[in-house]
């Protein structure tokens, strides 16, 4: 490799390169795919989804998880692919306000509904809350779970608020309000992982989060 | 996922109906566990396989 080659791809990011190696095998692979389609007879369906206040109108294969269209389709990178099974919560969206995997639900099924990803939560060019708590209380390390885990605490904080009780919730008869305890904001963050183990930083971001709110 | 034909019954009858008319069809809730058994290739419906959605028929 000649020098002025390493410079340039210096200058290439991580996601630039990926890109490119994917078009790569996309195209060396496009022959197969269109024999599939032609002995498969996939059908395609047509579905309207609001995205972070677009509507998009989509035709698409029914096998597209709603992360896939996100990241692949719609190239909004912001929430992520972890585990693909609905194990580790990286993927977690907002649908009508409340929180789930994309990865386990089909595109197709969200017709007419309201999807928030982390890349709608700021408005007015202002950070939503619970993003600017999670910088200010250092609630990651590498970052790969952050979205999934900023999304799922907006929704769970609404949770809390509506008074819905969690599995440690104390007294559930007496429908006193909710004591937005740390051991309640774990159990109701549980399905979100995080491998670097920032879990004591989220529980504090969260916690000042839902502080502000109340007061 | 191995390909599969999506319907979106409007009434329950049509439901019933898209069920009752393919042998492996499957009602699709939530998803979280259908979805992910497809994946993985546990429920494989066939290239005839139906999926009827009950998130926007009569609940």
């Amino acid at each position: 490799m000649k020098p002025d080659d390493k410079t340039r791809i210096a200058h290439v990011t991580r996601r630039e390169f990926v890109g490119a190696t994917v078009l790569a095998g996309g195209i060396a692979s496009i022959p197969l795919a269109e024999a599939q389609t032609d002995t498969q007879d996939t059908h395609l369906v047509r579905c309207s989804i609001i995205i972070n206040n677009q509507a998009h109108d989509l035709t698409l294969d029914p096998r597209v998880t709603l992360l896939d269209l996100l990241r692949e389709n719609l190239h909004m990178t912001g929430s992520k692919k972890g585990c693909d099974h609905g194990q580790c919560g990286a993927c977690t969206v907002l649908v009508n306000g409340r929180r789930i995997n994309s990865c386990l639900s089909l595109a197709v099924q969200h017709e007419g509904d309201k999807i928030t990803t982390i890349e709608g939560l700021p408005t007015g060019g202002e950070l939503h809350p619970v993003q600017q708590a999670f910088i200010e209380y250092d609630a990651f390390q590498c970052g790969y779970c952050t979205p999934g885990q900023i999304c799922s605490a907006v929704a769970m904080i609404e949770e809390v608020k509506a008074g819905d009780a969690s599995a440690v919730t104390p007294h559930v008869s007496e429908q006193a309000a909710i004591q937005f305890t740390d051991d309640e904001i774990r159990e109701r963050m549980s399905g979100n992982i995080c491998r670097c183990g920032a879990y004591p930083n989220i529980v504090a971001a969260v916690r000042s989060v839902y502080g502000r709110n109340a007061a | 996922m191995r390909p599969f034909t999506y319907h979106r019954p409007a009434t329950s009858d049509d439901a019933i109906a898209a069920i009752g008319a393919e042998k492996e069809a499957r009602f699709l809730a939530g998803g979280t566990n259908l979805i992910d058994l497809m994946k993985m290739g546990v429920e494989h419906r066939g290239a005839s396989g139906w999926l009827a959605d009950r998130r926007h028929g009569p609940q």
